[in-house]
């Protein structure tokens, strides 16, 4: 696979949030404003890029039996390092992640491009894996958020949008709108590629990182 | 006694050196960051306060038995008055409010704490010109006397119930 092959799958074809379904948590949370949303995609695309990084590196090290043990302690020092630096530089960053920051750590996301995609290739590819995801996962990030900013508050990235701003809908910044907008996105994005977006191979249950401890692989 | 080394052995060695070298690049990561959060996190405190009693050149912490739903009492340095943080139940949880008093124990500033009240409707208890009704009032009946909001009465009442608490803590501090 070329590397923009590589790149251009993780925002598009395997787009972590609208294909994949992974890391739906802090997509449907952090998605009430525009800049949120591009803070928590752009501080999660750095953990990626990281993890990626170094499990790329350490791949050999890694014995299998220990490998989950192992990315776990790696993505959760690498998050803990990005917070405690976000705290420090990005205050207002840090207010508006709230407890979705350290939940990085258990981003699916983060874990499945460590299992999936780091562990079998070179850290170059893998860097470029990790930006591709990310920068997926912040396009999806952004775009629910549009739909709930430009509905729920009026503004779009800060900015009122006349007419909006005094008749905003306040459910969609709260969380029901959240799965509201998801849901449409997913909607549309189904009806574009004729559901062929949702059928993808990776998503099933064969490609799970627990398959083979589940035994049940592919009995969907 | 290969199969020994590479099932048993490397496995725990690479996590144990995982483990260490994280706990070390964490470490790191906190000595550096550490003191820019605390300063950040004191400044930040000051400005609060400084928010609801602007008169205040800095404060000094009070200690003292405080009664039940405050949370600090500050006292201004040059005597202008005395900051309070206090809470109450709202709709969504306890909502904690910062309350600003000058030396004869009237409300001179107020701010709402993060909180989970509803958003939409919290905004309306926050919204500064409320909360300006409240400036000037040194009484449980003063307090009172302002009207709450219709449709975010929890929220009011939160607000309501916390300045008097913020009032029994300055007349336990006034000394």
């Amino acid at each position: 696979m070329s590397r923009y092959a590589i790149l251009i799958k993780g925002i598009a074809k395997e787009n972590p949030v609208f294909v994949l379904a992974l890391g739906l948590c802090p997509a449907l949370a952090v998605s009430s404003l525009v800049s949120n949303a591009l803070g928590m995609g752009l501080a999660t695309t750095l953990v990626l890029i990281g993890t990626n990084t170094v499990i790329s590196i350490l791949r050999n090290v890694i014995p299998d039996k220990v490998r989950i043990p192992c990315y776990i302690v790696l993505i959760a020092g690498l998050v803990s390092i990005v917070q405690m630096l976000v705290q420090a530089f990005v205050y207002p960053l840090y207010l508006a992640l709230g407890i979705f920051l350290p939940l990085i750590t258990v981003n699916c996301i983060v874990f499945a491009r460590a299992e999936l995609f780091a562990k079998k290739n070179k850290p170059f590819d893998s860097i470029i894996d990790a930006i591709g995801t990310g920068l997926g996962f912040t396009a999806a990030l952004v775009a629910i958020a549009t739909v709930r900013e430009v509905l729920g508050h009026g503004s779009w990235f800060g900015i009122p949008i006349p007419g909006l701003a005094e008749n905003s809908i306040s459910l969609f910044s709260m969380a029901p709108g959240g799965f509201i907008a998801f849901g449409l996105i997913i909607a549309v994005i189904s009806k574009i590629s004729k559901g062929r977006a949702a059928k993808l191979k990776e998503s099933g249950c064969a490609s799970c990182p627990s398959c083979a401890a589940c035994g049940k692989g592919g009995a969907e | 006694m290969s199969n020994f080394r590479k099932d048993y052995v490397r496995p725990i060695l690479v996590l144990s050196v995982i483990c260490l070298f994280c706990a070390w690049a964490v470490s790191a990561a906190f000595a550096v960051t550490e003191p820019v959060i605390l300063q950040m996190e004191a400044e930040r405190a000051r400005e609060a306060r400084l928010f609801v009693l602007p008169q205040a050149d800095d404060f000094e912490y009070i200690e003292a038995d405080l009664p039940d739903g405050v949370i600090s009492a500050y006292r201004a340095i040059n005597g202008a008055g005395f900051v309070f943080q206090s809470f109450a139940r709202g709709y969504g949880g306890n909502v904690p409010f910062m309350v600003g008093m000058d030396a004869d124990g009237r409300v001179v500033g107020i701010q709402m704490l993060s909180n989970n009240e509803t958003v939409g409707f919290r905004e309306r208890v926050s919204d500064p010109e409320y909360l300006a009704l409240f400036h000037g009032v040194d009484s449980l009946p003063g307090i009172l006397g302002v009207d709450s909001i219709s449709g975010v009465t929890r929220t009011s009442d939160a607000l309501k119930n916390a300045l008097a608490r913020a009032l029994q803590a300055y007349e336990l501090v006034r000394g």
